[in-house]
């Protein structure tokens, strides 16, 4: 029954993911292109883990988007599943989804002849992705997918405000570049990836748990 | 006759409503009529009967099946209408019904096309591009094409025209007449209910206030109409008295009781017995809670 269900998620979130897929590989290469090195090593680190989080946030709230707008969740919980199956096979093939894009991230950085010491630093993406998929389902079943993508959208605007104004600050201290370096090597380890998959279903068990409890939303 | 349906201690709590506690069965092959007010319990009831809402308390048991272990099977055993019909708008009707198909261990692919097609329901018309009636009648056929044991319909004829209506009821009266087969429909309609049940139940404000068969409910329900002062002291048994132009009425709900004392006043024509619906019985209910 799961297989089902993540066959019929894949095929919900197929155009959100072509998308993703081709614009991170299509991104990878025009970045080897760049002639600097320097600016060419920062674009090879950014690139994935901005891909990462954004394409996978894109996909959740598509298709929870999609779900809230055609009552999904109620169709779905009338046949013979389960909500905690349901959401399950969100998870998963969100899981799966963000897999596959670092799969294409490595495949990628490869073929173009790109750093591969760049390449470990994109598992600081898969990791806060994981966190954030995670955040996203659970906010949709509180708060339904409309009002959580707002307050989600207002959220990251003001922590990526906040995170400016503190680097800014720190100017004196020494160079923001080293620490958000710093913080990218410690959350691309794969001590990292074990806290964030735990972490991701802990959050899979909250969201089915406000899911039962709220389930017009 | 054994019980298709056992609902017993089901409690549902919100901030500003509780339903319940809640104990209730449904024979085998029988008609279950749920009627009350708006916001009396209908929606929360039937819908913790499947888990589409999770009960605080209590147990549902349909068929050999208990809700808590067994939601799988009594979803496979079960047909649900609901009062409104959720589908991917942008899908035709074959692609929800291939979608849909794939979850169920019994889905009869054949009768659900012959299902469209006796309800005129275009497979190749998209969700969006059908009516209230067309959504409602895709629902029945989703809920038939998997052979259940029952039918839990909530609303389903809210908002339909009647020669729908009709249709619909006479989809369920011919279900209803297969073996074994049981149907609970809530409905605010109380003519649905008269035309198909086997059994009311009403309820008001989360809790049942009254389970009785139907023709004995009405056998027993009568407004009895009554020239003052021919009733003696069978006048202090009635409700909801009130002066008309025969004279005087009101309403007994033990007319069995009363019958044989009423007769010779009948012949005298001091005293008239007028049938009651369902509708008179819901709001007389409702004056008394």
């Amino acid at each position: 029954m799961i297989l089902k269900l993540i066959g019929s998620e894949f095929e919900k979130g197929k155009p959100v993911m072509i998308l993703w897929f081709a614009i991170t590989a299509f991104a990878l290469v025009a970045i080897s292109s760049i002639g600097s090195e320097s600016a060419r090593y920062f674009f090879e680190v950014a690139c994935p883990i901005v891909c990462l989080i954004l394409g996978s946030s894109l996909l959740v709230m598509f298709v929870e988007g999609r779900e809230s707008k055609n009552g999904g969740y109620n169709l779905m919980t009338s046949l013979p599943l389960k909500i905690s199956e349901i959401i399950l096979s969100k998870f998963l093939v969100a899981l799966v989804s963000l897999a596959a894009c670092y799969t294409i991230i490595v495949l990628v950085t490869y073929l173009v002849g790109g750093s591969l010491g760049t390449v470990e630093k994109a598992l600081f993406g898969v990791n806060l992705s994981l966190i954030w998929v995670g955040i996203l389902h659970l906010g949709s079943a509180r708060f339904g997918q409309e009002k959580f993508s707002t307050f989600a959208m207002f959220g990251v605007m003001l922590s990526g405000t906040g995170l400016l104004v503190v680097l800014t600050s720190l100017k004196s201290v020494g160079n923001e570049l080293e620490l958000v370096a710093a913080l990218i090597r410690a959350g691309s380890g794969l001590l990292a990836l074990l806290v964030s998959v735990i972490l991701y279903f802990l959050l899979f068990f909250a969201t089915v748990r406000t899911r039962a409890k709220y389930p017009e939303l | 006759m054994s019980n298709m349906v056992e609902v017993s201690g089901l409690v549902k709590n919100y901030p500003r409503f509780r339903l319940g506690p809640v104990d209730f069965k449904v024979p085998e092959g029988s008609i279950i009529g749920l009627i009350g007010q708006n916001g009396a319990g209908k929606t929360t009831l039937i819908k913790s009967m499947l888990n589409l809402i999770v009960a605080d308390a209590g147990s549902v048991k349909i068929g050999e099946y208990d809700l808590s272990r067994n939601e799988r099977e009594i979803k496979n055993m079960v047909g649900y209408v609901g009062e409104q019909q959720y589908y991917y708008e942008d899908k035709r009707v074959e692609w929800l019904g291939k979608f849909i198909s794939q979850f169920y261990s019994s889905w009869d692919g054949v009768l659900f096309e012959r299902l469209l097609e006796r309800f005129e329901v275009a497979p190749r018309k998209r969700a969006r591009e059908l009516s209230k009636g067309m959504r409602v009648k895709l629902s029945f056929a989703i809920a038939l094409a998997h052979d259940p044991k029952l039918m839990l319909l909530d609303e389903p004829t809210s908002g339909l025209d009647p020669v729908i209506r009709r249709e619909l009821l006479e989809e369920l009266r011919e279900f209803a007449g297969l073996e074994d087969r049981s149907v609970v429909i809530s409905s605010h309609i109380t003519d649905d209910i008269d035309r198909l049940a086997d059994f009311v139940v009403f309820l008001h404000d989360g809790k049942i206030v009254l389970y009785s068969e139907k023709d004995s409910l009405l056998s027993e329900w009568k407004r009895i109409h009554y020239v003052p002062g021919s009733l003696g002291n069978l006048e202090q048994s009635l409700v909801n008295t009130k002066e008309t132009v025969f004279g005087s009425s009101g309403i007994t709900k033990e007319y069995s009781r009363f019958a044989d004392r009423l007769t010779p006043l009948i012949n005298k024509g001091e005293v008239k017995v007028e049938n009651l619906g369902l509708d008179d019985v819901l709001i007389n209910l409702v004056r008394r809670f």
